[in-house]
């Protein structure tokens, strides 16, 4: 039949969400819908199943971000919460206008900003430092694991928030340019300018704090 | 000189493959050449592999879900619970006004009363005769 596209949806972890089996006919132009817009038709088709996969397949990044920008476990935990509360009572007036992802870690900045605005009495990374090298009194080479993660990331929190963002949306999260500057509503220019003030802020922290030799 | 600041401006967008080819070219040709931006771009590289192979954290996905699982039957919980005036009841609510409008009334009339009282008193001083006037400064002076 021409103009009919078939995929059948591998039984994979990945597509759990999905019934084992599905077919997906498409027809005409062969445009293949992604992942994201499936969850969220099955979603506004009164199936929670779909929100709860958007869920499982962003948790972890979402979380990596957040953890980026403020540094703190247990809060990383809650913003991530936050943000999730927020798409699914936001995706019913999703209209489909950006990609998903960019609608999503739009709402991760925003989210938190916030918390940074309102916490700004948060532990310092020093202590962060202390707390991770006390608590887990283990093998040496884990030590010094924990002390490179709490060394980066108070490199990280010592720069500016604006650099920190899109260095984080560049480096953690592998977004180009463009799609950065959607989430960041900036221009392309200022997202180049940022990660690069940002990656010379850290490899002048890294040097001095013994993170990193060139 | 000119050519090491171009190449400085461009390394990092280099690095995140987002130069155009002529640019790409040109930076390539030059740090092939030229030491200071060789270690230059160098070092720009591995501070974006620091932050790229940093640890990952990961929640186990059912973790997640259910906590907003549980949230999420907390709000619809909460929902469902009929506010303190819904409570009430449509007649109770309308006699609401009531009691507060005898209070208006009586607090507004025993402010007019409380007026009055003090006004006659201040009469009753101002209009005293002489003699109980006399007598009473007399006890206060103490003669």
């Amino acid at each position: 039949m021409p103009g009919v596209v078939c995929n059948l949806w591998k039984n994979s972890s990945k597509f759990s969400g999905i019934n084992p089996g599905f077919v997906r006919l498409i027809y005409g132009s062969g445009e293949k819908m992604n992942e994201d817009r499936l969850y969220i038709e099955q979603f506004l088709r009164g199936d929670e199943k779909g929100f709860e996969m958007l869920v499982k397949k962003y948790q972890n990044r979402v979380l990596n971000i957040v953890f980026s920008l403020i540094g703190q476990d247990r809060e990383s935990e809650d913003i991530m919460q936050e943000v999730f509360m927020k798409v699914y009572h936001g995706l019913r007036s999703f209209k489909e206008q950006s990609e998903f992802t960019t609608w999503l870690y739009r709402i991760v900045m925003n989210t938190a900003y916030d918390f940074m605005r309102k916490r700004k009495n948060f532990v310092s990374d020093e202590a962060i430092l202390e707390q991770g090298v006390a608590a887990h009194g283990g093998p040496k080479d884990v030590l010094l694991a924990q002390e490179k993660e709490a060394m980066i990331q108070k490199a990280l929190g010592s720069i500016p928030v604006q650099f920190r963002a899109a260095v984080v949306l560049k480096d953690i999260e592998g977004l180009s340019y463009g799609e950065i500057s959607r989430v960041l509503k900036c221009r392309i220019g200022t997202v180049e300018s940022r990660i690069f003030r940002a990656r010379q802020l850290l490899k002048e922290t890294l040097l001095r704090m013994g993170g990193m030799t060139l | 000189m000119n050519a090491c600041v171009k190449v400085k401006n461009l390394l990092s967008r280099y690095l995140d493959q987002e130069t155009s080819q002529a640019d790409t070219a040109f930076v390539e040709a030059h740090v092939h050449t030229c030491p200071l931006c060789r270690k230059e771009l160098s070092a720009l590289a591995q501070v974006k592999n620091v932050i790229t192979t940093r640890q990952r954290k990961a929640l186990p996905e059912e973790y997640v879900v259910s906590r907003l699982r549980e949230q999420l039957d907390a709000e619809r919980v909460m929902e469902q619970q009929p506010s303190w005036l819904e409570n009430i009841g449509g007649l109770s609510r309308k006699l609401i006004p009531v009691p507060v409008g005898v209070i208006a009334v009586s607090l507004i009339f025993f402010m007019l009363i409380s007026g009055q009282q003090v006004k006659s008193l201040e009469d009753s001083l101002l209009n005293a005769d002489s003699t109980t006037t006399e007598m009473a400064l007399d006890v206060i002076l103490g003669e």
